[in-house]
């Protein structure tokens, strides 16, 4: 329970700067006596504080409560096997802006399978580049998308892939 | 280990002969072309550069590729675009939302900072436009009600600080009344507005109102321009009503800074061939984008901007936004 | 023109073989984008346009309908399947497709979806070929103010969705409408709780949004935790036979009935479609339930209200197209453009001069809900194969599907960054319990609400009063605020009474 309230703690504090933080640099509305721009969030966050408010002192109640179940350890909740997978998400999306869809996938396939349990090195990159060549097909060819080029000679090899689809 | 080296040797290879490919301006293009649209597709600027990239292709004996980078209001794609080698390759879309957005300071790109000018294609103009049902028979009647009712009239158009506002505000304050802008989401929604007898104007293109008019559903009001348009025989211009106001949209081509200007003449020449074949001067005609003259060269284009840079600036100041 | 001299005038460009042939390619195409996550309907239109150009124009319309509809039936696929939505119309369908699906249920489900899309496609286009004229009377009506309370009567489910967990749902639709807010202010045109990001001047976006909630969460949920619940918990087609009793049809027949109506009427205003008629119905049927708490578990009615309402739309959407030129949705208005191409402007002179293109995306639309159910069936077979692949590559392939569909919407790699994030917001919120559901109800709805209630208070000066005083406004926010205070009153009254 105690993530749950931290995390309901730091959603508070957030709505409470946001409330203030949604007059700055909002002008009053054009016409006078209409919604200004900050109107409409502001009223959203109050509700948010009052609910979050409730939603703390229940939470609290009920690790109180006789029957409540013993502190759930941290780890049970985001065991290594998330983190790590949420990690590798994270990272690939930043990457793609710098090694393009064709590398950063082909990387990316091959880690996630093996967080989830493969180790057989040939099925690993196997798996990925037979991924990623039908992803690009579905999506460049297919759909015409433009999928991310990265920067560098990852741009030109990816603008040359173009180029041979097309 | 091996693999890994003649792969990467592989890629090293091919862009440099690409990039040798590409600095050499004598032989451009040796490869496709993109096109980079800020707005979704099916807007009104994608259906241009889409109508025009198959004769432009003819011309350049290259791929002429639209790629859409929409978001943001079309900051999304001119960021996208300042950031791609200026080698006359990418080439990049946009309309007076970039100058607006430059006046406004939104981004850390600004259009005329970090672009070169190529060509302007077109050149749409506002239209006011009202229920054939409303409460107004003409621009007159409605300017004096404004008079005498401050606010209470209200005109519908689509974002508060786009062309289209900009421009009816001026209108507005040419007249010196006070009328309401509600800004709606898109122009089907105005025209529902409209039509529902939500709002009493709407400010819109002659594209999506000329059927309406025709069909007896609305009237127009009003063209910001000098000249009378063709399909609007019997709309007063804003000259004819004493307000000189002729702002309005339009579409032009840009270039990351920095590209060679030998290309960006071979581009200059390319486009206007391919502007000026049949089938999009066909494709003008039928989406009401000859009703005014729209094409300059880039020097032309690098003066429009100057000039409307200078203009948007002031009519900030002039409206208070 | 009598109705038969239309139907007569419709059949006669329909029933050709080069239409046909073009109707049934549209709907095998549609079916398969609209299966694709990130490819919503409106895109699937746009990539056929090319293929119009052999067609004159009422034949083109009635091909790019084809597509509209399919599209918006394959969505609910991959949403049963793998709790991606193909289509943002189909978000609404994993909240009860999926967990049928995990049951061992996905057979039965993918019928009665499919069946549904058909129901309330029909009923719509019969709607459109029959009443076009007095529906977009209707839809005019629909100002500002009507529209606002349209959208708030979506929320107001809020406090119905899950009786027991009342309050964290209420907190995850209200976080839902705060995120919508983050955004360049559409009715003032300033940055707004931006924190000076020029990618949040656009808004959180939908898509990357709802497939990350979703189906990365589900993904990372599988993967922290793989237990053998998995193997049965996965969706299977062998064991599901596609059987819906006939007593379980009929027990569903009020539901088809009133989405499809209510689909219809949705699909008629612009700026609300497929995906706002799905959500609008679903919160109707658990208000008009007996049985609420299924919601969201695996409840029949919950899907077909779905898929019910958002084909639906589709015939709705085109209405106000046909008959005045406006269209109805995003996929109506890239029908706009493909006339345009044609050299064929629309308004209201388009019927008086061809009336045959009502009768024609009638019967077009006819064919196509009784054809796309075959074709469906075909392409969910294919896509159950897939899941006989070994989660170690479909897990990933899932999230690629997610991440590149994502992408594809707006072209934007940031939008990849939202669909992880999401995806790790999602799974947190399962964890405490919280409701991804309700959250993506707010961020779907928040814009619409609040930019109508603004444009609606700007109209009237300021007058709110004046506002909610109009006929229909009023009406529909009376029902507004029962729906959400006499759950909360119930609840508070119970625990008083200590029950």
């Amino acid at each position: 329970m105690g993530i749950e309230i931290t995390v309901n703690i730091a959603l508070l504090c957030f709505c409470i700067f946001s409330f203030f933080y949604a007059g700055v640099g909002v002008t009053p509305p054009a016409i006078p006596g209409t919604l200004s721009a900050s109107a409409w969030p502001r009223v959203i966050l109050a509700g948010l504080i009052v609910a979050l408010f409730f939603n703390i002192r229940a939470c609290r109640a009920s690790r109180s409560a006789p029957d409540a179940k013993s502190e759930i350890a941290i780890a049970e909740f985001f065991p290594p096997k998330f983190v790590k997978s949420a990690l590798l998400l994270i990272a690939y999306s930043i990457v793609l802006n710098y090694l393009g869809f064709i590398t950063s996938t082909v990387i990316f396939f091959a880690l996630f399978s093996y967080i989830i349990g493969l180790r057989k090195i040939s099925s690993l990159i196997a798996g990925s580049v037979v991924a990623t060549i039908v992803i690009y097909v579905v999506f460049q060819i297919f759909l015409q998308v433009m999928l991310p080029r990265g920067v560098w000679i990852f741009r030109d090899f990816a603008i040359w892939l173009e180029i041979l689809a097309l | 280990m091996k693999k890994i080296a003649l792969a990467a040797l592989l890629i090293s290879t091919l862009s440099l002969v690409i990039a040798a490919a590409a600095a050499c301006a004598a032989d451009f293009p040796l490869r496709k072309i993109d096109v980079v649209v800020p707005f979704g597709p099916g807007s009104g600027t994608d259906t241009t550069m889409r109508a025009l990239a198959p004769s432009l292709q003819k011309v350049l004996g290259v791929p002429v590729v639209v790629l859409n980078q929409e978001g943001s209001g079309g900051l999304r794609g001119m960021e996208y675009a300042a950031k791609q080698p200026a080698d006359g390759y990418t080439l990049f879309l946009h309309t007076p939302t970039h100058i607006l957005s430059e006046v406004q300071n939104l981004s850390s790109v600004s259009l005329t900072n970090n672009f070169d000018p190529v060509v302007c294609l077109v050149q749409d103009s506002v239209l006011v436009v009202a229920s054939a049902k409303g409460r107004f028979k003409d621009w007159s009647e409605t300017a004096a009600y404004a008079n005498e009712h401050p606010g209470e009239v209200t005109v519908a158009g689509m974002s508060p600080k786009g062309i289209d506002a900009i421009s009816m505000r001026m209108i507005v304050k040419a007249a010196g009344v006070d009328i309401t802008f509600v800004p709606f989401g898109s122009g089907a929604e105005v025209n529902s507005a409209i039509l529902g007898g939500h709002v009493d104007l709407g400010n819109q293109g002659p594209a999506e109102t000329l059927e309406m008019v025709k069909g007896g559903e609305m009237k127009a009001f009003l063209v910001a321009n000098d000249k009378r348009l063709p399909a609007f025989p019997d709309t007063p211009t804003t000259y004819d009503m004493g307000l000189q106001v002729t702002t309005g949209p339009w579409r032009a081509l840009a270039a990351p800074k920095g590209t060679p200007p030998e290309i960006i003449a071979k581009l200059e020449d390319a486009i206007k061939k391919a502007y000026e074949s049949e089938e999009f001067q066909k494709w003008l005609k039928d989406v009401m984008l000859d009703q005014r003259p729209g094409w300059k060269d880039s020097k032309g284009l690098g003066e429009l901007w100057k000039n409307d840079l200078e203009f948007f600036k002031n009519a900030f100041k002039e409206l208070n936004l | 023109m009598s109705i038969y001299e239309l139907m007569m005038a419709g059949a006669a460009v329909v029933f050709t073989p080069k239409v046909l042939l073009f109707i049934c390619i549209g709907n095998i195409m549609g079916v398969i984008f609209g299966a694709l996550p990130g490819i919503s309907a409106s895109m699937a239109v746009a990539l056929m346009i090319p293929f119009t150009l052999t067609l004159d124009p009422v034949g083109s319309i009635a091909f790019l309908s084809a597509v509209y509809c399919s599209a918006v039936t394959g969505g609910g696929i991959p949403a049963i399947l793998f709790k991606i939505p193909g289509t943002p119309s189909s978000a609404v369908t994993t909240f009860d497709g999926y967990p049928l699906a995990c049951r061992g249920k996905a057979g039965k489900a993918l019928l009665l979806i499919l069946v549904s899309s058909a129901f309330g496609g029909l009923v719509s286009a019969l709607g459109m070929l029959l009443v076009s004229r007095q529906l977009s009377e209707i839809g005019l009506r629909f100002g500002p103010s009507e529209l606002f309370a349209v959208a708030f009567l979506g929320l107001s489910v809020l406090t119905s969705m899950d009786e027991d967990k009342m309050l964290k749902t209420v907190i995850s639709g209200l976080l839902g409408l705060f995120l919508a807010t983050m955004a360049m202010d559409p009715v003032e045109g300033v940055p707004r709780l931006t924190f000076g990001s020029t990618y949040l001047l656009g808004g959180i976006p939908m898509i990357p949004a709802m497939v990350g909630m979703f189906a990365v969460s589900e993904v990372l949920k599988q993967v922290a935790r793989p237990t053998e619940i998995k193997i049965d918990g996965t969706p299977s087609l062998k064991d599901s036979p596609m059987h819906v009793s006939f007593a379980e049809w009929w027990s569903l027949k009020w539901t088809m009935i009133r989405c499809s109506i209510l689909g219809t009427l949705v699909g008629i205003l612009p700026g609300a479609g497929a995906t706002i008629a799905s959500f609008l119905g679903y919160g109707m049927e658990i208000k008009l339930s007996k049985h609420p708490e299924e919601f969201g578990n695996g409840s029949l009615t919950g899907l077909c209200a779905s898929e019910t309402s958002n084909n639906a739309a589709t015939g709705g959407a085109m209405v106000p197209l046909l008959s005045l030129g406006i269209p109805g949705g995003n996929a109506a208005a890239v029908m706009v453009a493909a006339l345009m191409l044609q050299g064929v402007q629309v308004g209201p002179l388009l019927l008086k001069s061809q009336p045959s293109y009502l009768s024609s995306v009638f019967l077009s639309m006819a064919v196509t809900n009784v054809l796309m159910v075959v074709i469906a069936v075909v392409v969910a077979k294919m896509f159950v194969k897939l899941m006989k692949i070994p989660y170690y590559f479909l897990g990933p392939l899932i999230i690629l599907f997610a991440a590149v569909g994502s992408y594809a919407a707006q072209n934007n790699i940031t939008d990849i960054l939202v669909t992880m994030l999401a995806g790790m917001a999602g799974y947190f919120m399962i964890e405490f319990r919280y409701s991804p559901a309700a959250l993506t109800l707010g961020l779907v709805l928040g814009d619409i609400c609040e930019n109508n209630l603004r444009r609606a208070v700007m109209i009237t000066r300021g007058d709110v009063l004046a506002v909610f005083a109009r006929p229909i406004t009023a009406g529909l926010m009376t029902v507004c605020v029962i729906f959400l205070l006499l759950p909360v009153i119930k609840k508070f009254l119970r625990s008083r009474r200590g029950v």
